[in-house]
């Protein structure tokens, strides 16, 4: 018999039967139907089972694409809202500004956003625009329990905590007296697990949150975050800054030490010279008060002199960024300048020549910053011309057309030009290594802008040239 | 080493007390029989009737194994006999399954030896969690030795599983043969032949062998949904949709199990190995072709070049849906091994074996899987 199948042939086998032949009694030929029936029951039910597997498997796979499809829908709409928010609200984010956009989204609530008190049990409100002032009070601390309300809550178990006027819940009185029927507050988490703030959303009615919302809100919590991140940078940066500001402050000091020693010593050495001749006198009791009353005055002068640079250190060296604008004469500016740092130059023989007198142009400004620029670019001059053969500063001072430029001039060959474009940047110094922190240039250009002027070097002189531009002031009629 | 293999219908039990010739220095009687036998005086008194340094190692089946037979019903049986190898058989008690990882270690410190080359473990198929057996062995046995058995059968009916433990029917038991010395040979190959189908799942609660949910849902209804009809027979129709496991990101390391038994009181599955939370998964069917290409590439993967004695172990979910056709794929193994070779073997609640060549054992569910036994520098005959 062709075309016989493997199992029948094998059935055949097993019972002794022959193709060819009837089976020789009643029992075997049943034996042998019975298995090949089996075959047939077992391929009808392999069948049932593979028809079965397919549909039941494509429903399955049906299901999980519509789901999928969903989630993605909802993933674009928060997307593309998450988008808008960023867009309107910005990097330099406020916390009340991110409260009222948050408003917009999620209408019929009010938002208000915690902070996480470091090392601390407790939340901290930090904005809350759209709340009346009794409930920003009762809000402004908030425990982090799970008694708490749902805000200290969710802080204490880091998961969204839901309040629909539940009479069981332990703050539903509260809640309840202030007013509110809805609560829905999410912790925000950094990248160590830790809560870091909770927003979260208060309504008066009992309003259930829709499932594209709540998966908005999860997602507004990165935005919060980031705004605290950057709310934090920002705060670290300018903490920076100022300390920058005076350490350079400082080292500027360090530099005009032995200077302002030697100007005050002088005057010291005068007083005491003074102090001896009135004692001799006594002694010899030889008092002439004519002349007494002209070394009186000799040592006032002295003390006088003293006095005014204690000042003018105590000036430069204090914090003068709150100080307020006002009207200075350029010379004047100039002169505390050099009380300071002039002595330094004749140590060395640096030969300093000042702007001829009868400059009247005044500059409004803060006088003590003014200052600290004009002594960072004379100390840089003496820095640099201290070990030359021609050793020479030139101060001038050139007003022009609303605007005066005070120049500081050394006999240096000028900035090598790989330095040049760097000359402004913190922390690049053309001094040796060890000396400088870099810190001058950087600082004294800050300052000048902020005085609406402008700090350059004069690539285009032969000598090496700072200039310091600003605007006159001019009073008005 | 030389191999006699016999298979004979239980109304012959008095055969088993009898040995044929040949000497050799060892001499390993492996015996695979219908449950239903372990009551049987005649079965046990021949056992007895063995001469003392006969080793007997043998379990309960779902279906035996002679040559390339299947049958129910049935003892199959081999001898092994060696020239150079040495011989040792352990057993370790187990009253629960979550004793199994101890055992496994008992096992190990049992079978320890500075030549000990492989081991064949045949357990107790209910009241072990295999993958823990296993993962107590491979915790003190060098990864270099070869080891592979199988769990014990009870046909579909999954009621209670037997071991020889000194020539007796016992149920809660591990036994396990070491073979010592650098003559022996030892391959191994392992195939399913089964195909994931629908969608990726996740595990979601689960105690160790047992499988309460998959997806947030009871699994036993996500079984009981594809079964239709055939949900009536479970646990044995649930044999048809092996489960697929894997840890996640680690696809390459699946496993299959196979359901042991379910609890309707609590929607629970008890499978053969276990099965971790937060594991992925997919259901598994197979067709007939696949099942037999399977355990022919099993046979092809041994890498044998002498003829020696086969030991297929082969899962019971394959007889289930193999049907009829179950002899092919014993047929599709012989006829891949080296001309002259027996093969013995029984058909099982799970599979041992090596993944890779060198590599751990594991339990395997749905496969069929190989022993290849040899003896270098000996003669075989079957």
């Amino acid at each position: 018999m062709p075309h016989k199948s493997k199992v029948l042939q094998r059935q055949l086998l097993k019972l002794g039967l022959n193709a060819n032949q009837a089976p020789p009694d009643p029992e075997t030929w049943h034996q042998f139907l019975a298995r090949v029936s089996a075959c047939y029951n077992e391929a009808d039910q392999d069948r049932y089972l593979l028809e079965r597997s397919l549909e039941i498997s494509s429903d399955e796979m049906r299901d999980r694409f519509s789901k999928i499809n969903l989630l993605v829908d909802q993933l674009q709409l928060n997307q593309s809202v998450l988008q808008d928010m960023l867009r309107d609200v910005g990097f330099e984010v406020t916390m009340s500004d991110l409260a009222t956009n948050i408003e917009k989204r999620v209408t019929g609530f009010r938002c208000a956003i915690f902070r996480k008190i470091k090392d601390g049990n407790e939340l901290e409100i930090v904005a809350a625009p759209g709340f009346a002032q009794s409930a920003r009070v009762a809000m402004t601390v908030v425990a982090t329990l799970p008694e708490a309300c749902p805000c200290g809550q969710a802080a204490y178990y880091k998961t969204p905590i839901v309040y629909n006027g539940d009479s069981s819940h332990p703050q539903h009185e509260q809640l309840v007296s202030m007013g509110f029927e809805s609560c829905y507050a999410y912790p925000v988490l950094n990248a160590s697990n830790e809560v870091v703030a909770v927003f979260s959303l208060f309504a008066e009615k009992s309003l259930i949150l829709s499932q594209q919302q709540s998966e908005l809100m999860k997602g507004l919590g990165e935005i919060v975050q980031m705004a605290f991140s950057h709310a934090d940078i920002k705060r670290t940066l300018q903490k920076e800054q100022e300390g920058v500001a005076a350490r350079s402050k400082m080292t500027t000091l360090g530099e005009m030490a032995g200077g302002v020693a030697h100007e005050i010593n002088n005057p010291l050495f005068i007083l005491q010279g003074y102090v001896d001749l009135i004692s001799t006198s006594i002694e010899d009791k030889n008092l002439n008060a004519e002349e007494l009353l002209e070394t009186c005055q000799s040592m006032s002068t002295a003390i006088h002199r003293i006095a005014k640079i204690v000042r003018t250190l105590r000036n430069f060296s204090r914090d003068a960024s709150e100080d307020p604008l006002e009207p200075t004469f350029i010379e004047i500016l100039l002169a505390d300048a050099l009380e300071l740092c002039s002595k330094r130059y004749e140590g060395v023989e640096i030969e300093l020549v000042q702007p001829e007198g009868g400059i009247n142009e005044q500059v409004l400004c803060r006088p003590v910053e003014i200052v600290q620029v004009l002594i960072n670019l004379l100390n840089n001059s003496y820095d640099a011309v201290k070990n030359k053969s021609e050793r020479w500063i030139r101060i001038e001072i050139l007003p022009s057309s609303g605007r005066v430029e005070i120049r500081v001039t050394d006999s240096g060959q000028g900035i090598e030009e790989k330095a040049k474009g760097r000359l402004f940047h913190p922390f690049v110094t053309t001094k040796p290594a060890g000396q400088g922190t870099g810190l001058g240039l950087s600082i004294s250009k800050k300052i000048v802008e902020a005085h609406s002027g402008r700090l350059f070097y004069n690539p285009d002189h032969s000598h090496t040239q700072f200039v310091v531009d600003l605007p006159v002031y001019k009073e008005s009629a | 080493m030389k191999t006699i293999v016999k298979s004979f219908h239980i109304k012959d039990l008095q055969d088993v007390g009898r040995i044929e010739g040949g000497a050799g220095s060892g001499r390993v009687r492996l015996i695979f029989a219908s449950p239903g036998v372990a009551t049987n005086g005649l079965f046990l008194s021949a056992l007895k009737d063995l001469p003392p340094d006969v080793i007997v190692l043998g379990c309960s089946t779902a279906g035996e194994i002679a040559g390339a037979e299947v049958r129910d019903d049935s003892i199959s049986m081999a001898d092994m006999v060696f020239e150079q190898t040495r011989l040792k058989p352990v057993s370790v008690k187990i009253n629960h399954a979550a004793e199994s990882f101890k055992a496994g270690q008992e096992l190990a410190a049992a079978l320890s030896g500075p030549d000990l080359k492989g081991v064949l473990i045949l357990s107790d198929g209910l009241n072990v969690n295999g993958s823990q057996l296993l993962e107590g062995l491979n915790a003190l046995l060098d990864k270099n030795i070869v080891v592979t058995g199988g769990l014990a059968g009870d046909g579909a009916a999954f009621k209670s599983t037997w071991v020889l433990v000194d020539r007796t029917p016992s149920d809660g038991f591990v036994t396990a043969l070491g073979f010592y010395g650098k003559n022996l040979i030892m391959h191994h190959g392992s195939q399913g032949g089964w195909d994931i189908f629908g969608p990726e799942r996740l595990i979601t609660r689960s105690e160790n062998n047992v499988l309460f949910e998959i997806d947030d849902q009871p699994a036993l209804d996500l079984y009981k949904k594809y079964l239709g009809t055939k949900a009536s027979e479970l646990p044995a129709s649930g044999l048809l949709f092996p489960i697929k496991i894997w840890k996640p990101g680690e696809e390459s390391n699946a496993v299959v199990r196979t359901i042991l038994g379910v609890n309707e009181a609590d929607h629970s599955m008890t499978f053969a190995g276990d099965i971790p939370k937060g594991y992925s998964a997919q259901l598994m069917r197979a067709n007939f072709d696949r099942l037999i290409e399977g355990a022919a590439h099993a046979a092809m993967n041994l890498g044998a070049a002498e003829p020696g004695l086969s030991i297929a172990v082969s899962c019971v979910g394959r007889k289930l849906l193999l049907g009829e056709r179950t002899e092919e794929e014993v047929q599709a193994a012989l006829e891949r091994m080296p001309k002259g070779s027996s093969q013995v073997g029984f058909y099982s609640y799970g599979e041992i074996s090596p993944l890779v060549r060198g590599g751990k054992c594991h339990l395997h569910n749905q496969t069929m899987t190989i022993t290849f036994i040899s003896e270098s520098g000996g003669r075989d005959a079957a």
